[in-house]
């Protein structure tokens, strides 16, 4: 089966307007690594669904925190991430010599800006994404 | 030859009437059935190791027409599902939510 996560982080690192705002600090992680550092994406899969019939096709449901120490840099990382997955057709990931291909992406929830209840200066603008990946 | 065909729609439109309020009711009804299942998996199926069962019992459902709500009052129901920046995630809602949506057509066509 395909490791999704995998797949959307080799994505995400490979597009250089999220690079240039988080450098390569995106996590496949819950919670964010406690080493992490700021600004930065944190996602994982919440649950999603997949075809039965079709089996090399899952369509994960997933969280993504865009991390910053103000939310307006918070927020600017979340426009950027959305640029980048909303509406996204057909994109090709190679991992270790594999293609796999995301079908789909779109947003499920427009961002929430919030302030953490743990750690008061982080902010987060929170948001979900159904992600359609088929491995060939 | 001519044929003249007339259609007295009358009837029909009275019965479509019908059918749109039986439809509605079904909607209603099957809608309610549903959130009856998502808001039963939210409070039984749940990652974490219940220790107070508070969030559980505070799991609440409303199905006003067409809209249902599945929510919890406990007041961190949220911060269960989604996490913070050092406690981990535990989504409950979309799952439940992912596993029972597509039986709301079985539902509706039981109250048909």
């Amino acid at each position: 089966m395909v490791d999704t996560n995998r797949v959307i982080r080799d994505y995400l690192v490979s597009r250089p307007a999220l690079i240039a705002l988080v450098s390569t600090h995106i996590y496949a992680a819950n919670p964010l690594p406690q080493n992490a550092t700021l600004p930065c994406i944190s996602f994982f899969t919440r649950g999603g669904t997949s075809i039965p019939a079709v089996p090399t096709i899952v369509i994960p449901s997933v969280q993504f925190s865009c991390w910053a120490d103000d939310p307006i840099e918070a927020r600017e990382i979340y426009r950027a991430l959305y640029d980048e997955l909303n509406g996204l057709y057909d994109a090709n990931v190679t991992i270790d010599g594999t293609i796999y291909w995301i079908m789909r992406a779109i947003e499920e929830v427009q961002g929430q800006d919030l302030q953490d209840t743990d750690i008061p200066k982080y902010w987060r603008v929170l948001t979900f994404y159904a992600i359609t990946i088929r491995n060939f | 030859m001519n044929i003249d065909v007339k259609v007295d729609d009358a009837e029909v439109r009275r019965n479509l009437g019908k059918l749109t309020d039986k439809m509605k009711k079904a909607m209603e009804e099957g809608m309610k059935d549903l959130i009856v299942d998502i808001a039963n998996t939210v409070i039984k199926v749940h990652p974490w190791k219940t220790r107070t069962g508070n969030n559980s019992r505070s799991i609440r459902y409303e199905v006003k027409d067409l809209t249902a709500s599945v929510f919890s009052t406990s007041g961190y129901g949220g911060y269960l599902e989604t996490g913070t920046a050092t406690a981990p995630a535990f989504p409950y809602f979309k799952p439940a939510i992912d596993r029972h949506l597509p039986t709301l057509g079985q539902h509706i066509k039981e109250h048909l």
